[in-house]
């Protein structure tokens, strides 16, 4: 009996701890992200910040983009791409365009989106700011994740574990042989 | 019963010879031999009747995978022979006679001692791209077994495995490596690991999802490239492979102190970043000579923009100007004058410079730094070399500092580059945010320091007039590798100091306002500890977030 209590009671104290633990359900269900800062190949003068929440299937996500400029004067031109397995819930345009003034020069796009399927899917935009001269492009992609731990899903290749050791994506190469002599 | 015991050890004896027996690999000479050539579908772009670029899947060409490792496997996936391609994407192997034996073709450039990269799937445990042709006999003469990596491309979209991608990846670093070897035939590469995959889309988060921003360089021996059919892919924009493989050659072989963030032709730049996006800019176009650069993006990959490296109309040149920059780097490097451009060098000059007087030089690097180390070096093309930049509005380049500067940007306090910060006395320093923040011009104030004897010093920062701002101070050694030795520790306070404890020589010291405000403060070098105290409402600021350091190694 007394060694059953020496065992209960940490075990008895384990599990309250972890149940006294408050969980913040913003962090379990917020997703965040930002290219400020970050390193950028050659492209548009724009960065883009993005929050949106993780859903499981048949419930709405909230999707909040925030698009900046450092260009003086021009437009932001803003085309998005809502992955098939996504459902936008509002009407709202895909293509849309802001003006750049001084005083202006962050832009927000906001939607709702749902899903039928778990899966890790995207809304991508395609954003070109025009100054008159160069206009550029580039590109950013807004992750929603639907379910639990989704993985993008690679298609036709055969990932293997070598005899070497290694792994390897396999893939099939169009081949064409000759007898030579 | 002798003859029942025979067979009772013999057959198993047999069985074990038989089965999983492994076959042996012969010499080279021996056997049979199977030859042939390795190659890809390049895909090209091409500029449509609106000046746009796209992706040209009309017109797909073969193209040879070159140094590429290929193996010559049995049905028991053992390795039996294994070689490179050539630079014509044709390899040589010698098998067993009349063995079933399969090709393999990695997606790695492989010469020992020279180079060493490989491009992976990032998003499924950094697995090796490989194509294979199936299992056939190799009889007992010669035969001849040419693979193709497929484009994926079905005339409407990738409904198959993008097998020819990471070797278009390779082609392009190669394209630039070898123009490296002609001006250094004894360099060595160290390795890199270039990181693809068709999930590589353009959101932050998680690297093994494919989440990585953008194609990038990360200053840690990796590529990273985008792969998002539709969205962004970057496998067939071989300039922006280029460019960002110039990451790499600057934080290997020479040095970039640039901070990153974001930047654009038209934008007045810290002098850091303005070199090294322009050097990148430059070298893309100096590998492949084709001043054409261009990103391809969008639906089919049918939209994108380019820019021309040599001739594209002059935003805002200067000394603080990306654009300036590659066009200053290409026209030193090609062959075709124009406007006040009458220079020749070809890239060694170009690799000479960046290699070591740019590697070492006691401030940061910038237009200033290369062009000082590219006159010391050829004395006899200063008068060229300086109307070369005069043709970006920039007046001769005398010094590493950029001293004598006249063209200020239509800025206030970006002229003089680098102020002189001396034991004992003060300087003031102001901050503007007119061009932007975090990396443009006015940002940030470059201050050099000499220090005669050892002790402890400190740099204090206090607002002098005007707005407030939140002053960081960060202090470096000048010289190779040019590191950060401290940083102002509070944060979000109007003055601050930086106490270090320094021995002789040449140091850097960088100030800034980390609101990005436009400040202006006073700052000061003095012997011993500084007097400013903490107080509960100021907290010690994290590392300041820069773009990854690219160490380089000797």
């Amino acid at each position: 009996m007394r060694k059953t209590i020496l065992v209960l009671v940490p075990l008895l104290v384990v599990g309250l701890y972890a149940n006294s633990k408050k969980i913040n359900p913003d962090e379990q269900t917020t997703i965040g992200g930002t290219t400020v800062g970050k390193y950028s190949k050659p492209g548009a003068p724009i960065d883009m910040t993005y929050k949106t929440t993780k859903i499981n299937t048949n419930e709405t996500a909230d999707v909040n983009i925030t698009l900046t400029t450092t260009a003086q004067s021009g437009k932001v031109l803003v085309s998005m791409n809502i992955d098939n397995n996504l459902t936008l819930v509002d009407n709202i345009d895909t293509n849309q365009s802001f003006d750049i003034t001084p005083d202006k020069k962050s832009f927000n796009i906001d939607m709702r989106v749902s899903s039928k399927n778990e899966g890790l899917y995207y809304i991508r935009l395609l954003t070109k700011v025009q100054t008159g001269l160069h206009p550029k492009l580039r590109s950013f992609a807004v992750p929603v994740m639907v379910g639990e731990n989704p993985k993008p899903v690679t298609r036709g290749v055969n990932f293997l574990k070598a005899k070497s050791g290694e792994n390897i994506s396999v893939s099939k190469a169009v081949e064409t042989i000759e007898v030579i002599k | 019963m002798l003859q029942k015991l025979h067979l009772f050890f013999l057959f198993p004896l047999l069985l074990i010879l038989f089965s999983g027996c492994n076959t042996e690999p012969v010499a080279v000479g021996e056997g049979s031999k199977i030859i042939g050539t390795v190659t890809y579908d390049r895909v090209p772009s091409k500029v449509n009747a609106y000046g746009e670029v796209k992706l040209d899947y009309n017109n797909i060409q073969l193209k040879t995978a070159k140094y590429v490792v290929v193996k010559a496997l049995d049905e028991n996936d053992q390795v039996l022979a294994e070689t490179t391609t050539n630079g014509r994407g044709e390899y040589v192997l010698y098998v067993p006679k009349n063995t079933n034996v399969k090709i393999r073709v990695y997606a790695r450039m492989l010469k020992k001692g020279v180079w060493d990269l490989s491009v992976v799937d990032n998003t499924n445990m950094k697995a090796q791209y490989v194509i294979e042709g199936g299992l056939h006999n190799s009889g007992d003469g010669t035969t001849k077994r040419d693979l193709r990596a497929a484009s994926g491309w079905d005339g409407y979209s990738y409904s198959g495995s993008r097998d020819a991608a990471p070797f278009a990846i390779l082609d392009s670093i190669n394209t630039i490596m070898q123009k490296v070897l002609k001006a250094n035939p004894n360099i060595k590469f160290p390795h890199l690991l270039v990181n693809w995959s068709p999930n590589n889309v353009a959101a932050g988060g998680d690297p093994s999802l494919g989440q990585i921003v953008t194609s990038n360089y990360d200053g840690n021996s990796n590529l990273w490239i985008l792969g998002d059919a539709n969205s962004d892919t970057d496998e067939y924009d071989d300039h922006i492979i280029i460019h960002e493989w110039s990451h790499f050659f600057e934080d290997k072989f020479s040095r970039s102190d640039s901070i990153g963030g974001p930047h654009s032709a038209g934008d007045s730049l810290d002098i850091r970043v303005a070199f090294g996006e322009g050097f990148g800019n430059a070298m893309s176009a100096i590998a492949t000579d084709n001043p054409i650069y261009f990103d391809t993006s969008g639906p089919n990959q049918s939209t994108g923009w380019f820019m021309n490296i040599e001739s594209a109309t002059p935003e805002n040149p200067g000394w603080f100007s990306e654009a300036s920059v590659q066009r200053i780097l290409y026209d030193l490097y090609d062959a075709n004058n124009d406007g006040t451009d009458n220079l020749h060098l070809g890239f060694k000059p170009i690799f000479n410079a960046m290699i070591d007087k740019e590697r070492n030089a006691n401030a940061f690097t910038s237009i200033f730094t290369f062009i000082t180390a590219l006159k010391s070096e050829n004395p006899s093309k200063k008068s060229a070399i300086d109307n070369v930049i005069a043709g970006e509005n920039i007046s001769p380049i005398r010094d590493i500092y950029g001293n004598y500067r006249t063209n200020s940007a239509q800025g206030m306090y970006t002229k003089p580059v680098y102020r002189k910060l001396e034991v004992g006395k003060w300087v003031t320093q102001c901050n503007q945010n007119t061009f932007g923040v975090y990396n443009k011009l006015g940002n940030r104030t470059y201050m050099t320091v000499n220090i005669d004897s050892s002790d402890i010093y400190t740099i204090s920062a206090k607002p002098y007039g005007g707005e407030y701002g939140d002053p960081d101070i960060v202090l470096y050694k000048a010289e190779y590798p040019f590191k950060s030795m401290g940083m102002s520790p509070l944060e979000g306070t109007s003055s601050d100091e930086l106490t270090i404890n320094l021995t002789p020589g040449k140091y850097m010291a960088e100030v800034y306002d980390a609101s990005f405000n436009n400040s202006c403060f006073v700052v000061a070098l003095n012997k011993g500890a500084g007097s400013l105290q903490k107080t509960r409402t100021n907290k010690l600021k994290p590392m300041m977030k820069r773009r990854p350091r690219r160490m380089p190694q000797y």
